[in-house]
């Protein structure tokens, strides 16, 4: 090949590379024009809908069916296209940390309360302004769960807290004490009608979750509270009386074979759908797959131990992205279209759980949603703060060393580590 | 000629595609992530396309993509943990500085004297707007998209012809009102909408097909210097300066400080967190220990398994081979992750299979979980089923590779089958598989999927630190990065990887040593 046929060559390769880079800069252009540009007039003399705005929403499995039919009959009233994307529900919250700041995220999410710390924190959400009136339609305890440093960032559709379910055929009621209940289980064992009486889910973690009613039941909290309600990470109650108390009665449990790390929440599941397990600790996402089994159940709240057991309380509610370009829209969808009885009768339809918007928990004549939605008034909210993540480790710790028995640490001594390290790690992030 | 002018052709064709991808990717990366990346995109590709013109450079044409490759998925990434480790980037600080002032910028209250309205919005055909403001006394104004401000409307005002019951014109200068329907089409105008209103501006703060439009007058609660680098909190006066990746106010007890932060340069902070915590610091040469002994364990009982298999699949007399290697390989076939949890299952104190067989034999029950020592050893035999297919198959190949005379004449000079396969088999087979050991050693060094999955590194060696009995370096690193007080802090989880890689260099090259010494003696 001669010199300037290879020119030739190098000068068609550079025009190629010409006329791509440049249909692509005029390709981005356009798309950002699109974008920013107002739309071109209609020069047609009736309103034809001219889109200026659409909503997408990131919901969960469980969610999307309902809110695809909610957002089809927004989209048919108001002419706005709604676009629903489905992802795991802990992913919602990954993928907005991730895609938010970039303008990746959605205008509307799926949540749970206590996300709200690490989002807040993060300048993700943009706050929710709801009419007085609209507010009063709501659980107090769901409007509380989500607001944070004094302004509502969530509307919520359902709260959950933990109840005991009880095997219908092998225990008439629940006892009114824990202690009768214990008596109760280890009874139903000794007669050979259960396998176990009583189980609270422990899974490689600890669980502290399912174990923080007996902590409140003898008088131990995670974090005080201020005047105003809002949890103070600097008081951390984990290794008060009561929670030394609580560790000495789990230890007791243990010790007397009522309570087995073997319980993890699949195999209490398993053993309660066969009726071997009388007992079982925990919330309403049980329901679905029980009824399904047709063991014969009810729901009951959590015996009193030395004080009322307060369970935490979850909210499950839709926020904000602060980075949505259609802020205002979003906010409008929510007061005004999501706020109703239709569209939180789909939800709960959907998947039922205690509903947060009253006029829907009044309406409700499952006897099982009713004792949940009975149990969320005397629980606690979840604490949202950002220092949870360093109390649910070393809590979970301080519990498994007690199913474990370890020789090592008496329980007193666990719960006093755990609460030390929590205390340590939250001074020295404090600060940065 | 004709074929080198077609395969000049097809070549220009090809790199024009390659080059459409690559400027795609340079932009997109460049403007999204980091600039460095995006420039050293476009210097690979500018690099590339000139490698695979230049006949002269023809060797190069293999070893420059490598390059690229290796810039984009190895030294960038090291770079940019190196950099990180340095800073607290992490919950709390994720958004970039320009992107917290913004928002703060951004951030408007309604000051006590300022006033609300309500508006009603008129729309014409050529999609142009005109706005009808009344304030709480009933003062109603008019606001035209061009003109500053807002102008007021005497109530008896004739000009506007005829008004509703709350003396709102049906029409204004030929535009009709916007319908129930379209007001919510109209949002994005309705929320860039910007009226002048010294010293504040009139913003539109709820729109609602419901509860009409309602408009503020608001002005920005914060105001930034970039010359001090404070944010100034206008309502209050409060002055916030700008330390360790937020805006702050105040010292000690009344020290103050505003969220969201911004990542910023913490000098050897997380180095020195991971150095002087003794709860850190402690537990690490027993996880060290373990690591080492997880690792060659696997190694050893994989290969004894494996091996033992092997030779009983070679030999001639074992019948319904085909079958037996099939069902062998299925450990290897089916997903770790799957594997793991169904023994987890297994072995679950109560009610696991293996459980009620030993209960049922012996009469007492093992607890796998809650055990230092057993955990070790369910784990250790996990991992053994787990790998030893793979070490089956490799074995089988280097089996049949050793010939069979030399067997013969051991057989001649009379070595039984033990004396065969302690100096020949198992000689000829370590030539072979050395470099694999090497490489199964280095993979369950970092097995974090066996162990995270089969007990989260449990059980706790104590409520005060996050090892686990069954913890490796690895797992145990996860833990310290993303189970702290903050959540997730990737400056942190940056510093412990480098100090991983002091670590796991050395072992690495030691590797690397040992895997030539076998090549060089089977050579």
């Amino acid at each position: 090949m001669n010199k300037s046929s290879r020119l030739v060559l190098v000068l068609a390769l550079l025009a190629l590379l010409a006329v791509t880079s440049m249909a692509q800069v005029v390709l981005a252009q356009e798309a950002t024009a699109e974008a920013t540009e107002a739309p071109t007039p209609v020069p047609t003399p009736t309103f034809a809908p001219s889109v200026e705005g659409t909503l997408t929403i990131w919901a969960d499995e469980e969610r999307t069916p309902a809110i695809e039919a909610a957002g089809a009959a927004f989209t048919e009233e108001y002419g706005i296209p709604v676009q629903i994307q489905q992802m795991g529900f802990g992913d919602i919250r990954n993928n907005l940390v991730l895609g938010g700041p970039a303008g990746n995220g959605p205008d509307i999410l799926i949540g749970a309360h206590d996300w709200l710390g690490q989002l807040y924190a993060g300048g993700l959400l943009a706050p929710i302004e709801l009419p007085e009136d609209l507010a009063a339609k709501f659980n107090p305890l769901a409007l509380q769960a989500f607001t944070y440093e004094g302004q509502l960032y969530g509307l919520p559709y359902a709260l959950e807290a933990i109840a005991i379910f009880y095997n219908t055929d092998l225990v008439e009621t629940v006892p009114d004490t824990w202690d009768e209940t214990i008596e109760l289980a280890q009874q139903l064992v000794a007669d050979g009608k259960a396998e176990r009486g009583i189980a609270i889910p422990v899974g490689a973690g600890g669980d502290p979750y399912h174990h923080y009613p007996l902590f409140t039941g003898f008088g131990s909290y995670v974090f005080g509270r201020d005047e105003e309600g809002s949890y103070n990470p600097e008081d951390v109650g984990l290794d008060n009386e009561g929670g030394i108390a609580a560790m000495n009665e789990l230890d007791r449990l243990v010790k007397a074979g009522v309570l087995t790390s073997a319980t993890d929440y699949g195999a209490a599941q398993t053993l309660f759908q066969d009726g071997k397990l009388a007992m079982w600790i925990t919330g309403p996402w049980a329901i679905g797959t029980l009824e399904e089994s047709g063991v014969p159940f009810a729901v009951a709240p959590i015996p009193t131990m030395e004080d009322t057991p307060r369970p935490f309380m979850g909210a499950q509610g839709f926020m904000v992205n602060s980075f949505s370009k259609n802020l205002l829209l979003a906010q409008a969808f929510l007061t005004e279209f999501v706020a109703t009885d239709e569209v939180m009768q789909l939800i709960y339809e959907a998947n039922p759980r205690p509903p947060a918007w009253l006029p829907l928990a009044e309406q409700i004549d499952d006897p099982n949603i009713q004792a949940f939605t009975e149990v969320t008034t005397h629980a606690d909210p979840m604490p949202a703060i950002p220092q949870m993540a360093a109390v649910w480790d070393a809590w979970g710790r301080a519990i498994l060393l007690v199913y474990q028995q370890d020789s090592n640490t008496t329980p007193e001594e666990a719960i006093k580590q755990a609460a030390e390290a929590i205390r340590e790690q939250i001074a020295s992030s404090s600060g940065s | 000629m004709s074929v080198t002018i077609r395969n000049q052709v097809i070549k220009i064709l090809l790199l024009g595609i390659f080059d459409v991808f690559a400027v795609q990717f340079a932009v997109a990366l460049g403007s999204r992530i980091s600039i460095i990346l995006g420039l050293g995109i476009a210097v690979f590709t500018i690099v590339i396309n000139v490698v695979f013109l230049s006949d002269r450079l023809y060797p190069w044409r293999w070893i420059v993509p490598a390059l690229a490759g290796m810039f984009l998925l190895v030294v960038y990434p090291i770079g940019y943990s190196m950099v990180v480790a340095f800073t607290n980037y992490g919950d709390g600080h994720l958004l970039a500085k320009e992107q917290v002032i913004a928002q703060k910028l951004a951030d408007l209250y309604q000051p006590s004297d300022a006033k609300t309205y309500s508006v009603t919005v008129f729309r014409n055909a050529a999609n142009e707007f005109r706005y009808w403001l009344v304030d709480e006394d009933g003062n109603a104004f008019i606001h035209r998209p061009g003109e500053p401000g807002i102008v007021p409307v005497a109530p008896d005002d004739p000009a506007y012809g005829e008004r509703d019951e709350n003396g709102v014109p049906t029409s204004l200068d030929g535009f009709v009102p916007l319908e129930r329907a379209a007001l919510l089409q109209s949002a994005t105008t309705l929320q860039n909408l910007v009226i002048e209103a010294p010293p504040n501006e009139i913003r539109v703060t709820n729109i609602s097909p419901l509860r009409g439009i309602q408009a503020q007058e608001l002005t920005p609660r914060w105001s930034y210097d970039p010359a001090t680098d404070t944010l100034t909190n206008v309502e209050t006066g409060t002055v916030y300066r700008s330390e360790r990746g937020n805006f702050v106010t105040g010292e000690g007890e009344s020290r103050e400080v505003l969220q969201p932060g911004f990542p910023a340069f913490i000098g050897f902070d997380n180095f020195l967190r991971v150095l002087n915590d003794a709860r850190i610091r402690d537990p690490f040469w027993r996880v060290f220990l373990w690591t080492v002994v997880f690792a060659a364990g696997s190694v050893f009982l994989t290969l004894g398994l494996g091996l033992a298999f092997a030779m009983l699949l070679n030999s001639r007399d074992l019948p319904l081979k085909p079958f037996f290697r099939s069902i062998l390989i299925i450990p290897y076939a089916v997903p770790g992750w799957l594997v793991v949890t169904t023994w987890r299952g297994l072995l679950n104190p109560a009610y696991g299979p293996v459980n009620l067989t030993l209960e049922n034999l012996l009469n007492t029950q093992i607890d796998w979980f809650s055990n230092a020592t057993l955990v070790k050893i369910a784990i250790l035999f996990v991992n053994m089923y787990l790998g030893f297919p793979y070490m089956m198959l490799i074995s089988l190949g280097a089996l049949q590779s050793i010939p069979g005379d030399m067997y013969e004449a051991a057989t001649i000079d009379g070595a039984n089958g033990r004396q065969q396969f302690r100096w020949i088999t198992l000689p000829m087979l370590l030539v072979a598989l050395a470099p694999l050991l090497v490489a199964s050693f280095a993979f369950n060094f970092n097995n974090f999927t066996v162990i995270e999955l089969f007990n989260n590194g449990g059980p706790p060696m104590s409520a005060a630190t996050v090892a686990g009995h069954s913890d490796i370096l690895l797992s145990y690193t996860f833990r310290l990065a993303f189970s702290g007080a903050r959540g997730t802090d990737y400056g942190f989880a940056a510093a412990i990887g480098i100090f991983i890689f002091f670590i796991v260099g050395p072992i690495t090259y030691f590797n690397f040593r040992l895997t030539r010494q076998f090549e060089e003696a089977a050579a």
